[in-house]
C-alpha cells in the first residue's frame, strides 16, 4: 500500500512568544505562503484539514468548514482530524490518493492568545477529575517518567545533553523563537528550575505563537509545482486513550507508537536507521528518548546511552529536531506539529538553511507521545 | 485552584466526598471496577453499575512533585500522584503529610479529606 501523494508547497510565518494577529489571521498567513510556495492559489484548493479557531462560526461538526466562508472556497473533502501535522497530512494524503480531493490544505496556529504571563490553555485539561488536582500536560507526562526513572535510572547528564542539543540547534536557528538562547551545556538543563519531576524548565517545550501550512496533491500534478516535491511514504497513527483525562501509565503507554513505526517503516520499505532527519515530538526530553527505543534502535531503557554513544545533532548518526524543535523553535498549539512537517519537507529539498543535514533525502516525523495517551509518524522522502 | 462542575453522571461521587466517603463505580454484569465514572461499564458495556464505598486504601503507582503550580492558589510543592485502590481503580490525588523525599513508587496510602476553597477533595497520606 502506499500514497499517490507528495507536499508541494510549505509555509510557515513568523514564530515569536507573542504574536499581533488573530488565530485566523496567521493561519490565513501561513496558508497563503504555502500556497505561494505550490504555484497555486485558494482557487486550487477543494480539500482542506484546519481545526477553526474561532471567534465566529458554528458550534457544528465539522467545524473545518467554517474556513470555507472567510477564505470564500468550497470544498470536496474537509478532513476534521485533531491536532493536524502527521494525522492532518496522511488523512490529505489518503483523501489525495483515493480522489475526494486534487489539492488538500493542512493549516493551522494560533497568535493574540499567549500575552503576558498567559498560560496556554491547552496545557491545562479542564475535567473534573484531572483539573482540581492542579496536573497540566507536563506532569502527565511526568507521572510517566518517573516510573521508567525508578525502573531504569538513566543518567540525568545524558539526558540533559538530548535537551542541549535540540536547544542549541535552536539557538543557531534565525527563525527559532529562542535564537541566540544558548550554547546550553547538560547541567545548564539540569540546573534549571524543577517544574515537575522529572522535568527542569529547559526539558520541557515552548508555548508560542505563529501558524504553519502544507499543499498535498497527488504525485501526478505535483510534476506540474515549481518546487521538489515531497512524497508522503508512510504513516501511521495509535489512538489508545482520550488525552489527559484518566491517568496514563507506564505499563500501558511505554511502548506507544511501536505498532505505528513497525506499519509507516513497513509502506516506506526503510528501517529505523536508514532515516536520514528525525524531526521527532519533543514535548520533553526523555519522549525524545521514549520514541528512540520504541522506533526499535535500542532497547527498553537504554535510549539516554544510544543517543550519547551516536548523537542527535546535526552532523552526529541521527540527525534529530534539526529546526531547534518544540524546545527551541516553537510549538504553536493545535497548529504545533504542523511545524515538523514544514522543517521536514525543507530538509529534503535543501533550503534548511543553517539546519541543513548534507544530502537528507528522508525524513521521520511524529506527533503527540506517551504522556498524551495517542501517537502518530510518518516518513518523507524525496521524489526521483 | 480550579472549580469544578460535577455531572448528573458524578455528582453522587462529590455528594459522598463531602461526607468523607470515597466511592467509584462497581458493574453489576461484570463486577468490574472502574474510574471515571462513564455512562457504561467500560469492561462490559453494561449501564446496570453502581457506586460503592471504596476502602480508601491503595498505594502509589507513580507520583510527580510539581514545584511550579498552574497558579498561586495551589499548595507549592504539590506532589500528584497516580493511586491505584486496592479495589483496582485509579484515581488521581494528592500525597500530603510528608516530604517528597518520604514518598516512594509502590508505597501503601490511604485517603482522607481536605477542604479547599474550591471544595472538600479526597486526598492521601502514605501509612
Amino acid at each position: 500500500m502506499s500514497f499517490n501523494a507528495a507536499v508541494v508547497g510549505v509555509g510557515m510565518t513568523k514564530q515569536a512568544k507573542s504574536l499581533d494577529h488573530s488565530n485566523i489571521s496567521i493561519s490565513i498567513e501561513a496558508l497563503n505562503l504555502a500556497l505561494t510556495d505550490a504555484g497555486m492559489d485558494i482557487e486550487d484548493v477543494d480539500g482542506i484539514c484546519a481545526r477553526w479557531p474561532g471567534p465566529g462560526g458554528t458550534t457544528f461538526d465539522p467545524g473545518v468548514v467554517d474556513w470555507s466562508g472567510i477564505l470564500g472556497t468550497s470544498f470536496r473533502w474537509v478532513g476534521d482530524t485533531y491536532p493536524q501535522g502527521v494525522p492532518g497530512v496522511l488523512d490529505a494524503a489518503a483523501a489525495v490518493s483515493t480522489g475526494l480531493c486534487e489539492v488538500a490544505v493542512v493549516f493551522g496556529g494560533q497568535a493574540g492568545v499567549l500575552g503576558e504571563g498567559n498560560l496556554a490553555g491547552y496545557t491545562r485539561p479542564d475535567n473534573e477529575f484531572v483539573a482540581p488536582w492542579g496536573l497540566f500536560t507536563a506532569a502527565h507526562f511526568g507521572l510517566i517518567a518517573n516510573v521508567y526513572f525508578e525502573r531504569f535510572r538513566p543518567d540525568r547528564d545524558k539526558l540533559s545533553q538530548v535537551a542541549a542539543t535540540i536547544r542549541n540547534a535552536g539557538a543557531k536557528n534565525p527563525d527559532a523563537v529562542m535564537y541566540g538562547r544558548g550554547p546550553y551545556s547538560p547541567s545548564d538543563i539540569t540546573n534549571s528550575p524543577l517544574i515537575c519531576e522529572p522535568f527542569h524548565l529547559l526539558d520541557l517545550c515552548l508555548a508560542t505563537e505563529g501558524a504553519s501550512a502544507v499543499v498535498i496533491t497527488s504525485i501526478e500534478r505535483s510534476q506540474d509545482c515549481p518546487k521538489l516535491p515531497v512524497r508522503i511514504l508512510g504513516g501511521s497513527s495509535e489512538w489508545h486513550r482520550q488525552q489527559y483525562v484518566d491517568p496514563p501509565r507506564y505499563d500501558e503507554v511505554a511502548s506507544l507508537g511501536k505498532d505505528a513505526f513497525q506499519r509507516t517503516f513497513g509502506m516506506a520499505g526503510l528501517s529505523p536507521d536508514e532515516i536520514d532527519v528525525y524531526e521527532l515530538y519533543d514535548i520533553n526530553t526523555w519522549e525524545v528518548v521514549r520514541q528512540f527505543e520504541t522506533m526499535g534502535l535500542c532497547e527498553e531503557g537504554e535510549g539516554t546511552d544510544f543517543i550519547h554513544e551516536n548523537g542527535i545533532g546535526k552532523d552526529q548518526n541521527f540527525p534529530t529536531n534539526t529546526d531547534g524543535g518544540l524546545l527551541s523553535f516553537s510549538h504553536t498549539g493545535w497548529g504545533g506539529p504542523t511545524l515538523k512537517i514544514v522543517e521536514a519537507v525543507r530538509q529534503i529539498r535543501g533550503t534548511a538553511g543553517c539546519s541543513q543535514v548534507a544530502g537528507a533525502e528522508t525524513a521521520l516525523i511524529t506527533g503527540a507521545g506517551s504522556g498524551a495517551q495517542y501517537f502518530n509518524t510518518a516518513i518523507l522522502g524525496a521524489s526521483r | 485552584m480550579r472549580t469544578w462542575s460535577p455531572s448528573e453522571l458524578t455528582a453522587y461521587f462529590w455528594t459522598q466526598i463531602n461526607s468523607g466517603i470515597l466511592v467509584r463505580p462497581v458493574c453489576r454484569s461484570c463486577g468490574a471496577n472502574f474510574f471515571s465514572p462513564q455512562v457504561l461499564c467500560p469492561s462490559c458495556q453494561s449501564d446496570s453499575w453502581e457506586y460503592e464505598e471504596s476502602s480508601g486504601h491503595g498505594y502509589i503507582y507513580s507520583f510527580t512533585e510539581i514545584h511550579r503550580p498552574p497558579d498561586s492558589s495551589f499548595p507549592s510543592p504539590l506532589i500528584v500522584a497516580d493511586i491505584e485502590l486496592d479495589e483496582g481503580w485509579r484515581m488521581f490525588s494528592w500525597i500530603v503529610g510528608c516530604r517528597s523525599e518520604d514518598v516512594r513508587i509502590g508505597s501503601r496510602v490511604y485517603v482522607t479529606f481536605e477542604d479547599f476553597d474550591a471544595g472538600t477533595l479526597p486526598v492521601f497520606k502514605i501509612n
